[in-house]
Order: C-alpha cells, then structure tokens, then sequence
C-alpha cells in the first residue's frame, strides 16, 4: 500500500493511495484532484503543490520551497 | 546393581501406562511431564491455550485439553512447590509478567535470583501489586495475591509513576518496593524515548531520508539525518515535526514544512 504524506497550510496529513480511491500508478494531476477531495478543498488550492516520489515508495506532496 | 534390559522394561510400562491417564499442568505452548526420572515436553492442543488444564497425552509429543481443573486441584498441585513473594513489575505477554522478589535476600538464597523474572499464568494483578508464586524447579507459577500487601501504597506508587517522579516521595518504602518503581520509571522512558525516535525515523523515512541521531531541546528535536551521501541538520518542533530551522534561507516560512517534507526542498536546493 502506497504511503502519502500531504503537507499543506502547516498541517500534516498521512494517507494511502488506497484511501484516496487510486489504483495504479497515478499522474500528478490525478493525484491531486484525489488529495483536494480528501482534504475537502477546492482542487485550486492544491494545484500548486510539489509532488515527489521517494526511492521508498512513498508519495509526498508539500509546498513550493520559498528559497531566499 | 539394576540391569539396564530391567530399566528400559520399566519406562516402556510407565510410558505404556502414560496414555491411559489424565494429568494435571499449567500450559503455557508446552506442557512438561515427569515420567520414571525422564522429562516429555509435549505439545499443547488446542495451540493457543495457556491456563491451568487437565490433560490426556494423545502420544509421547501431543496431549489434549480435556477439561480446566478446579481451584482446590490446582493449590493441591502448587502446594508441593517453594513459595515466593513477589512484586508484579510489567505485563509480557499474555499472562506472563515481568517481577521482582519481595524479599531479594530470601530470593537470591532460595532461588538464586538477584533480578527480575518471569511469572506464569498471571490471574490477576497490576504493576506494584504482590503476589505469591509457586517455583517448579523450571518456571514460576502464579499461586494467589499476597494478602499483605497495601494497595494504597501501590496506588500511591502508581500515581507517582504516572507523574514520571524521579524521586518517589513515599516513605514506607521497602528497598525492594524501591527497585520495582526505579525499574518501572527506566522502563518508561525507554519506551517514551523509543516512541520518539521512531516517529522521527518514520517521518525521515517517508521522504526518502535516513536518522542518524538526534538531540532533545525543550520544545524542539535537534535531527540529524542523511539523504543520498549528504548530511543535514533540521530543527523541528516536537509536537509536529514542523520545520523550525533548515539551515538554509526559506524567507521565514520554515513552518510550512516538516520532517517529511524538507527532505525535498533539502534536495532541491542542491540541485539549484
């Protein structure tokens, strides 16, 4: 079972590919729309995340990095 | 002198007579019989059982359940054993626990213990709760709650342990009732400490990364951990694991990450 591990608005969130109704391996767009529908946000608020793909597996998604 | 032929005919007709009795025995996966000076581990049916049974051997490997003896049966069977105080310290698995001697001098020269051990078939009990035990030569066996024991000094002992008190304050402590709670208070931190460091692990491991250590601050986890050859060092708080210090410029806004995700901004910064 895929891990996904979600950081948006300073919170945590820790979930499964399962949970999130997708099977297979989804694009980042599918992904996405999954983790807005989990979060019971508007997919816009979303859209902007980064999704990365870890040599273990897991999925995470997080903010874009404000380098200074 | 006893001839070796007469010997061998003597445990064939213990062994044949064997099959054809019930027995009484705690269980606990193996049941061990004595048989004409021989000892027979048999197996347990049903597997999962662990209490007191009365049993019936199916051969020399296997005996059955047939029935759970009475109360009175078993103290008749425990009485023909040394009995011992003891201390319930923590529950192992099952009705096996963790317990230390009442009395660690009587303990040491009875029984040659000086430390914690094990205790079978637990029947009731809490941690700093005595009871009496019962020592087969092979385990120690549950015989009763000790009916000397103050339960408001160990509810007491409780309390103070669920305040993490270092110094227990009660002052009708015997050394032994001492040792128990210092053992008890070493155990929980351990598992405290555990705990911690597998939550930090795990969130590493989500993203990719590896613990190498961390230190404890007030608040916050000073985390060190290693992401393909390189090492980093994140300051997270820790009730969240949210980033508190990266080590690299994120304009004030460290809090918009945490363990997990600062592995790839970590990454990415490398790669700008």
């Amino acid at each position: 079972m895929q891990a996904v591990h979600i950081r948006f608005k300073g919170q945590s969130y820790d979930t499964n590919l399962e949970e999130l109704g997708i099977q297979g391996v989804p694009s980042d767009s599918d992904l996405k729309d999954a983790v807005a529908r989990h979060l019971d946000v508007a997919p816009a608020e979303v859209s902007e995340l980064v999704v990365e793909r870890t040599s273990e597996g897991s999925l995470v998604l997080r903010p874009q990095a404000p380098f200074g | 002198m006893v001839k070796v032929e007469d010997l061998i005919e003597k445990t064939k007709e213990l062994e044949k007579d064997f099959l054809d009795t019930t027995f009484l025995a705690p269980v606990k996966g193996l049941v061990v019989v004595k048989l004409g000076g021989m000892v027979y581990r048999l197996r347990a049916e049903p597997e999962d059982f662990e209490g007191w049974a009365v049993l019936k051997p199916k051969d020399y490997a296997t005996a059955r359940v047939i029935s759970e003896p009475q109360p009175h049966q078993v103290y008749d069977y425990l009485k023909n054993y040394p009995s011992l105080r003891c201390i319930l310290l923590k529950k192992i698995r099952g009705r096996t626990w963790l317990s230390l001697p009442y009395n660690l001098s009587d303990a040491a020269q009875r029984f040659k213990i000086s430390k914690p051990f094990l205790v079978h078939l637990v029947e009731r009990g809490g941690t700093f709760e005595q009871i009496k035990v019962s020592y087969d030569g092979l385990n120690f066996w549950y015989e009763s709650a000790s009916a000397t024991a103050s339960l408001e000094k160990v509810e007491k002992m409780r309390e103070e342990l669920t305040r993490k008190q270092e110094e227990i304050k009660l002052k009708d402590l015997t050394r032994e009732e001492r040792m128990a709670y210092s053992f008890m208070l070493s155990a929980i931190k351990e598992e405290l400490l555990s705990r911690e460091e597998r939550k930090i692990r795990d969130a590493l491991k989500k993203g990719g990364a590896e613990l190498s250590s961390y230190l404890e601050a007030e608040e916050e986890y000073v985390v060190k951990w290693k992401f393909e050859g390189e090492e980093y060092i994140t300051t997270v708080r820790k009730q969240d694991l949210a980033v508190v210090s990266s080590g690299i410029c994120l304009s004030g806004r460290e809090e918009l990450f945490d363990l997990t995700s600062i592995v790839g901004v970590m990454r990415e910064h490398e790669e700008r």
